[in-house]
Order: C-alpha cells, then sequence, then structure tokens
C-alpha cells in the first residue's frame, strides 16, 4: 500500500479519528504517524473537524479524588500556608478535599441572593473566606465586569483608620482594585477599569488599608479574605 | 442545580497559556487547567467507556500524560482542547480496543446502551462557528450514515460493534462511515 497516497492517507486519518480502527491497525497506524508529518497533518485536520461535536455533550464532574491521585502520581509538592502562597494555592488538597463543601456553600449563598434579587444576572461568583476558614462574604459579578454585589456575612474587623479594599487578581497579573467595601451588610457598585471579559483562573481578595483605600493601588495590607471566581 | 465552575466556558487563548505554563512544569497552571477541562473531558471518556471507575482511571492516565507531554502541543496544529480531547480519546480507545481485541467475543448485552446515540445537548450550550457548521453538515448526510458517524465518535465503538449494534452487515457499515466521513468533509471544505 503506498501510504504517501494523500486519498488513502486521508481515509485512515478519518478511521483513526473516528475511532472505528480494530486494535492492531491503530497500533500500526500509530506507527506509522509517529514518522510522518503529512499523515500528521491529516489527523490534525480530521480532528478539528470532527471534535467541535464536543461542544454539545454535558460535562461531567469526576470524583474529587481523582485530582488527589494525579498530584501524588506526580509527586506534586505539598501546598504551602503563606498567605498570599495560598491565594495561588486554590489547586492544593485542602481545596479539593474541601470542594464539595464549597460547592455547597456556593449552592446555599446563591439561593439566599435569588431570594434577595440583588444583582439582576450575575455570571460570576466569589465566596471569600476569612483567615479562620469561615465563609465570610459572597461577591457576584454581571457579565461585563462592571457590577458588583457584595453581601457580608460576617463582620470584618478593622481599626478605625482603615479602609477595606476588594481586589480581583487574574493568574499572575497584578491585583486590580475593585473599589472599598462595607465591614458588614451588602452593597452593589460599579467599577469603571476594564477588566476583560474571561474570568478563569480568578480569584477576588479583600485587604485592610489605611482609611480611603491604597495609596499604592496594590494592595499594602493584610489579606483578610480571599476566595476563587467561578463562572454561574 | 448544576454547580458549574469555569467549565465549559474556556477561553482557548487562556488555555493556550497555561498549557505552555504546564509544559515549564507550573503546578498551578496545570491545576487550573484541572479545573476547567475536566469535567468536560471526563464526560469524553466516560461516553467511550461507560463505566466510572474505568473512565476516572483513563481520566487520571491522561492528565499524567497531559503533564509530561505539554511542551509537544503546537498551539498552530489545533485547540487546547482538541489536543487534551485527543489525549484522553486515545487514552480510552487504548482500553476498549484491548479489551474487545483480546475478548475477541462481542458483549451483545452491553451495546443495548446507545440508544440515544445523540449528545444531550445543554441548554444554554452557544455553539462555535465550527461546531455549528459540523452540525449543519452532520444534517446533510442520510440518517443512516449520520447515525453511525455519531454513535463511533462519542461511544468508540468498532465497525463490529456497529454492526451488531446497528444490526448490519459489517461491509454495509464500513460503507457507511467511508461515504459518511468523505460527504463530511466536502461539506465542511466547501464552506
Amino acid at each position: 500500500m503506498n501510504y504517501q497516497d494523500p486519498q488513502l492517507q486521508s481515509s485512515l486519518a478519518a478511521e483513526y479519528v473516528l475511532g472505528t480502527m480494530p486494535y492492531l491497525a491503530r497500533l500500526r497506524f500509530e506507527r506509522l504517524l509517529a514518522a510522518d508529518t503529512s499523515l500528521q497533518f491529516a489527523v490534525t485536520s480530521w480532528q478539528n473537524k470532527l471534535y467541535p461535536m464536543y461542544e454539545q455533550i454535558e460535562s461531567r464532574q469526576p470524583s474529587p479524588r481523582i485530582w488527589q491521585g494525579i498530584r501524588s502520581r506526580l509527586n506534586f509538592t505539598e501546598p504551602k500556608t503563606s498567605f498570599w502562597t495560598r491565594l495561588g494555592f486554590w489547586s492544593d488538597l485542602g481545596f479539593w478535599r474541601n470542594f464539595a463543601v464549597i460547592n455547597l456553600c456556593i449552592t446555599l449563598a446563591v439561593s439566599a441572593v435569588l431570594l434577595n434579587d440583588t444583582l439582576e444576572a450575575p455570571a460570576y461568583q466569589s465566596i471569600l473566606y476569612g483567615r479562620d476558614d469561615q465563609v465570610a462574604m459572597l461577591a457576584q459579578l454581571d457579565r461585563r465586569l462592571d457590577t458588583v454585589y457584595i453581601q457580608v456575612f460576617k463582620p470584618i474587623a478593622m481599626g478605625a483608620n482603615q479602609s477595606l479594599q476588594l481586589w480581583l487578581i487574574k493568574g499572575d497579573a497584578q491585583p486590580v482594585s475593585l473599589g472599598l467595601i462595607p465591614a458588614s451588610g451588602s452593597e452593589t457598585f460599579h467599577v469603571d477599569i476594564p477588566l476583560g471579559d474571561s474570568a478563569i483562573s480568578t480569584r477576588l481578595a479583600v485587604s485592610l488599608e489605611p482609611a480611603g483605600g491604597s495609596p499604592t493601588h496594590l494592595p499594602s495590607g493584610e489579606i483578610v479574605l480571599d476566595g476563587i471566581l467561578n463562572t454561574l | 442545580m448544576p454547580a458549574q465552575t469555569t467549565q465549559d466556558k474556556v477561553d482557548a487563548s487562556v488555555l493556550e497559556k497555561l498549557l505552555a505554563q504546564v509544559a515549564l512544569g507550573n503546578q498551578n497552571a496545570f491545576a487550573e487547567i484541572y479545573k476547567a477541562c475536566s469535567a468536560k473531558l471526563f464526560s469524553v471518556v466516560l461516553r467511550i467507556l461507560r463505566n466510572q471507575a474505568q473512565a476516572e482511571e483513563v481520566l487520571q492516565e491522561g492528565f499524567v500524560r497531559i503533564w509530561h507531554h505539554a511542551s509537544g502541543y503546537r498551539s498552530s496544529a489545533s485547540a487546547p482542547m482538541t489536543w487534551m480531547s485527543t489525549i484522553m480519546r486515545n487514552a480510552a480507545l487504548d482500553v476498549v480496543r484491548r479489551k474487545s481485541h483480546e475478548d475477541s467475543v462481542d458483549e451483545e448485552g452491553s451495546l443495548d446502551m446507545f440508544e440515544s446515540d445523540a449528545p444531550t445537548p445543554e441548554q444554554s450550550v452557544q455553539l462555535t462557528a465550527s461546531a455549528l457548521s459540523l452540525e449543519n453538515c452532520l444534517g446533510t448526510l442520510p440518517a443512516t450514515q449520520r447515525q453511525t458517524l455519531v454513535l463511533a465518535f462519542f461511544h468508540g465503538l468498532s465497525h463490529s460493534e456497529l454492526a451488531d449494534h446497528l444490526q448490519q452487515p459489517i461491509g454495509t457499515i464500513k460503507t457507511w462511515t467511508r461515504r459518511g466521513m468523505e460527504r463530511l468533509k466536502g461539506c465542511l471544505e466547501s464552506k
């Protein structure tokens, strides 16, 4: 068989990507594939045609222990405990151990908020935790990330000459201030800074700042609350 | 209530950046990819394996492969989700093909599980342009060809399993898949 024939390459690639190839043929094909760039191109071209079918399938949450298993198979380091480091470590074991609890909290919080009907169409939500690891605040943002609703569940302790400032931290980028927040109760406010439209790998945090907010436009005081921003 | 997190709303350019960081050994980036993609990828393998425990094992194996092979990802060739889905599909197909090769006797009973061959669409899902044109093109195929392709793709059925399930001679199945794929290609490439 002439494996360089583009027609043949495309039909073999089609069968391979569709998944109908029997076991031994599959192994043989993969050996050819490893060494043949035009065959690789044919396969990629079929994948790009067929995989959009997956956009329509429903997601299924795997058990949280799968992530723990992956971490342990890859000998990942144990999570560190410093507060700023922990902000980047929502991925740690503790987070996944608490995943079910967090989900429950989110559900409860959403129900509470739906009853209050405070932000018409929240698109993103974060449950913020205090230093005692207790749920302390709910924050919701609308789709354009320009309206913020917050509800403080437990009054946040601070000095007379201090303010609480809410920050949005996207990946490794510098925190962006969303403004000052009250130490208790709830509030809805607008944000003027363009935040982009993607909230993946984004966290919210609240820091203690001098009255009126951080003079440096970055968190200058202690972080008292933090949480992950989830898509609703 | 479906407590979806960042799943399904994942920006390809964000995933590309995360994969690039994973290639450099960034564990946080890897955790973010897991959080963003694991539920979708789990659904991919679960459809092929139809067994929760096996699917979880394959998902775990797939993510270990993603960690080790992230440096081989080329954004010019395919989207991150396509690349990761391939890893998962291959890991899952390895398991089912090896098993049916070793057994060589098909368990006919297990094939009754595909009565509904179409994916359950998520009502709110917004399809990309390529998903929409794929759906249109699938719609132009004769029903038999469409059903064969969809069953094969989602459930990883081999020609002989398709023949059993659709109660057709294997030759007919091969013709349906070949013609279906040719027509699909023609339709997609004419757009």
